[in-house]
């Protein structure tokens, strides 16, 4: 148990640094700073400050080694345009982005739980067919339209959400659902999976044949069991928020690291975008790291093996 | 009975239950269908089309859609700068489609032959190789697209490129754990003992066993490829005019959706079908595979023949 | 011997899209208190639903119509909670897939001790000790060390015999076990038989032992029912059936048993007429198989 634990550590260590060096590799391909900072050609004395501030005048390998060793104290340098440690910028955006995601995850897994089980309880029958288009529609349904389409209808239409930002609940409701959609699809189709296979599983089966309750047949003989499944494909889900994300940071206006990681692209704020992205790889690390804990704890056969 | 004849009527047994399925459910002859017919729109229909298609016309600004008055091509309205949406739809499936086939073709070879090596090898080629797959798969795919095509021209080929590597990482595990599992099959260890080269045990005996959990998997990595590329060039990277896909038609029609709505919609409810389509279609596929699965095809697992006679 | 199961006129059928599929037909027998009746028959004959009905197992679409009296209880009719007070404590029931049958995610002792918890009102530590003491009345070695271990941690044999543990733990006065040998390996499957064998003289409880083989029915059973294709056609004391067979099914599955030729030559196969498509999988599969496919 201890060197599983050791082992998932060390990986999502490896994992981490092999996320730092990509990033960093990455953004100094996407063009000069220099260039957007000084749109009309500055003078050669300002360019020339201008690179010895941001550590741009040394040689590439030697812009590695340094960002390396400050990337391990958290220093990833200041943004180029917010007066500001690049960090610092990143992680004010991150409480908005996690609330979000976080409000989506419970909601997706709550609705996809309670669908797939209806469809595994009534399984090839209607209920079952209708749930199981439904969730494939779902995960058809591009997300990015069916922000504009909830917007057409509920905000322009019936005018009972707004159309952005985030000022009260109500703005929430329609990037919450966004977010959520094709990950109700995708975990749907799991549950409904899982709950078949434990339902007509020998060991439920021998528990009912010892006289067992329903109420303890589903609760203590089922749950934990078709739970396997399900937190084994939640941090995909979770990773797939983050994208949806981003998406719903340029529909909807909504703060977060997708707004900010989108603006640093177009700003060429190098330090703000290795920063976001390195953050946003330590979340789904931590997050996998997590999931791998519990599926443990769950599961006698990965704890004791 | 020869063992050649039993193959065979094996085999035509297989073919006909896979058509039973298919046609016994409507929804997946639809499917195809209108896979088909988009595929044939995309290879024939821009030539067919032409100028027509791109063609300006600020009196058709914003033209309602469903009346035909103003010529079929309008029959699903006309964009903010009079250009008819229907044509715009067909130029924008050669677009999509041929970024969609591209990148999962490139995706599904590279990435199942990766898988393949490194669960045939193991060891630190194994390694190597999972690692890469798991950084390329820790940070969200579009974050990834966005910043890589940041650094490209836009172009269809880069767009191929940045998408046909986020998916890599999909083919690799699964061809890799298929592999890892058939190599302790007897048949392999056979092989093996006779003498035959790592190459030939790869591509004669493991490959036949991978390729129908990839064509399945491909079949849906379709429908996700289809929708990722559209969120791409709907955050405006990716692709320039006059260069369309469906995702750009989405996002032109965005700023006008209280003017005109039908310039955002049709394109979105274009992408739906098509991503539903391949969907089901995969799903057809891993029926056929394991009958006892699905309840989209027959009611019931069959029940087996006697085999004894 | 007064009578524990009395199964009258009982059929059992399947609706299904192609039509209902008869599982069980118009079938009567009895067992006794303390007897072993053997239920033999080919896959699909029809023998594991009837076991299932008798636990009141049958599911949708499956349907039972007649009479099945335990103890003078009528079962057929009754709904799952009237049914819930007879399972484990009236009739148990061991299956047939051993690798299936405990919940892997339970530790053996959550598992057993469950059972005297919430069927018997025990305490836990009352419990457990009984869980302990069944541990070893079934042959776990060291049951006290292995309480605490999960099914996974146990080899096949092993956990059929935890298995068989669950069902008989909380003494019921029938037992019906579902060819509890078949998922497990030659070496292991005598053991089983004669732990089976052996509790039930001690408890003196019913048993109906589903099987294909001959031999093992031979061995375990007071009485012999052969069933096929849903019906009974052959019944009587196991050694009169063994002498002489009546029935030319019964001959012929006789004939087939490898354990009466000296070479596969003398295997007769199962003449034509008996092989079906029948009611489950239709494929006869114990010696006849082999003797079909030498053909």
């Amino acid at each position: 148990m201890v060197t599983f634990l050791r082992g998932r550590l060390l990986s999502g260590a490896v994992t981490l640094i092999g996320v730092v060096v990509m990033v960093f590799f990455l953004a100094r391909l996407t063009g000069s700073p220099i260039d957007l900072f000084f749109p009309e050609g500055g003078t050669e004395a300002q360019i020339r400050a201008f690179e010895q501030a941001y550590g741009l005048d040394q040689p590439l390998y030697k812009q590695f080694l340094i960002f390396l060793g400050n990337a391990a104290q958290g220093d990833f340098g200041d943004s180029i345009w917010q007066q500001r440690p690049a960090m610092e910028a990143a992680l004010s955006e991150m409480p908005m982005t996690l609330a979000l995601a976080g409000i989506a995850m419970v909601v997706s897994v709550v609705t996809a739980v309670i669908l797939g089980s209806i469809a595994a309880a009534y399984r090839f029958r209607r209920p079952d067919r209708i749930i199981t288009i439904l969730s494939l529609i779902a995960g058809s349904v591009p997300v990015f339209w069916f922000a504009i389409v909830s917007i057409l209808i509920f905000a322009i239409q019936l005018q009972w959400l707004p159309t952005s930002g985030s000022y009260s609940w109500k703005s929430w409701i329609l990037p919450v659902a966004t977010i959520s959609l094709s990950p109700i699809g995708v975990l749907t189709q799991v549950v409904r999976g899982a709950m078949i296979d434990v339902l007509t599983s020998g060991y439920v089966r021998n528990a009912r044949a010892r006289g067992f309750g329903s109420l303890r047949l589903i609760f203590r003989h089922s749950l934990r069991n078709a739970a396997l499944p399900i937190i084994a494909v939640a941090g995909d889900i979770a990773a797939s928020k983050l994208n949806g994300a981003v998406i719903v940071s340029v529909v909807f206006a909504f703060p977060g690291i997708g707004r900010l990681i989108v603006g640093a692209i177009m700003a060429r704020d190098f330090p703000v975008l290795q920063a976001s992205i390195v953050l946003v790889g330590l979340a789904i690390i931590t997050l996998n790291l997590l999931i791998d804990i519990i599926y443990m704890i769950v599961d006698p056969r990965v704890r004791l093996s | 009975m020869t063992l050649a004849t039993e193959k065979q009527t094996n085999r035509t047994f297989v073919y006909s239950e896979r058509w039973q399925m298919f046609f016994a459910s409507p929804m997946t002859v639809a499917a195809a269908t209108w896979l088909v017919f988009v595929i044939l729109v995309a290879i024939f229909g821009p030539a067919l089309v032409g100028d027509l298609a791109n063609k300006q016309a600020l009196l058709m600004r914003f033209a309602p859609p469903f009346q035909l008055e103003k010529g079929f091509q309008f029959i699903l309205g006309a964009d903010s700068l009079g250009r008819p949406v229907l044509l715009q739809l067909v130029m924008g499936a050669q677009t999509s489609m041929l970024i969609a086939i591209l990148s999962v073709g490139s995706s599904s070879v590279i990435g199942s032959t990766l898988g393949i090596i490194s669960g045939y090898f193991g060891g630190w080629v194994d390694n190597i190789l999972l690692r890469i797959a798991d950084i390329v798969h820790t940070i969200p795919s579009i974050l990834l697209a966005l910043v890589v095509l940041f650094i490209l021209d836009p172009s269809i080929t880069n767009l191929v490129i940045v998408l046909g590597i986020t998916r890599i990482p999909v083919y690799l595990r699964t061809a890799r754990a298929q592999t890892a599992e058939v190599r302790q099959r007897t048949f392999v260890e056979v092989a093996q003992a006779m003498g035959a080269s790592d190459w030939r045990i790869m591509t004669k005996e493991i490959a036949p066993v991978v390729i129908p959990t990839v064509r399945t998997l491909a079949m849906l990595e379709v429908a996700s490829v289809i929708l990722a590329a559209a969120s791409l060039t709907f955050l405006g990277i990716g692709l320039q005019r006059p260069t369309v896909d469906w995702g750009m038609l989405v996002a032109d029609g965005q700023a006008y959706l209280e003017t005109a709505w039908f310039v955002a919609v049709f394109p979105g409810i274009v992408i739906v079908l098509t991503a539903l389509s391949a969907s089901l279609i995969s799903n057809w596929l891993r029926a056929v595979e394991d009958p006892a699965q699905n309840i989209l095809f027959l009611s019931k697992p069959k029940k087996k023949r006697s085999e004894s006679k | 011997m007064s009578v524990l199961l009395d199964i009258r006129n009982l059929s059992v059928n399947f609706d299904s899209r192609r039509g209902t599929v008869s599982a069980v037909r118009n079938v009567n027998f009895s067992v006794a208190q303390g007897e072993s009746v053997a239920l033999v028959g080919a896959s699909g004959s029809g023998k594991t639903v009837l076991s299932r009905a008798i636990m009141g197992l049958v599911d949708e679409p499956g349907h039972v119509t007649g009479s099945i009296l335990f103890e003078g209880e009528q079962i057929v009719g009754k709904d799952e909670n009237e049914l819930r007070k007879i399972r484990g404590l009236g009739v148990a029931m061991v299956f047939q897939d051993a690798l299936d049958g405990l919940n892997p995610v339970f530790s053996i002792g959550s598992q057993l001790k469950e059972i005297f918890t919430v069927r018997m009102g025990f305490s836990g530590t009352e419990a457990k000790k009984r869980a302990v003491a069944l541990m070893e009345q079934v042959g776990i070695r060291n049951a006290k060390e292995r309480y605490h271990d999960y099914p996974h941690q146990f080899s096949g044999g092993m956990r059929q015999r935890i298995c068989i543990a669950l069902a008989v733990g909380l003494q019921p006065k029938l037992l019906i076990a579902d060819e509890p040998t078949t998922a497990l390996d030659v070496t292991v499957q005598a053991g089983i038989l004669r732990l089976i064998k052996s509790l039930q003289a001690k408890t003196g409880m019913g048993m109906i032992f589903v099987t294909h083989d001959l031999a093992v029915a031979h061995q375990i059973s007071d009485r012999i029912i052969v069933m096929y294709n849903g019906d009974i056609v052959e019944e009587g004391p196991t050694d009169t059936v063994f002498r002489s067979p009546r029935h030319p099914y019964t001959q012929a599955l006789m004939a087939a048993h490898p354990g009466r030729v000296r070479s596969w030559r003398d295997l007769a196969p199962i003449p034509d007429e008996f092989v079906t498509d029948g009611p489950g999988e239709g494929v006869i599969s114990s010696g006849p198989s082999v003797a079909a496919a030498l053909n």
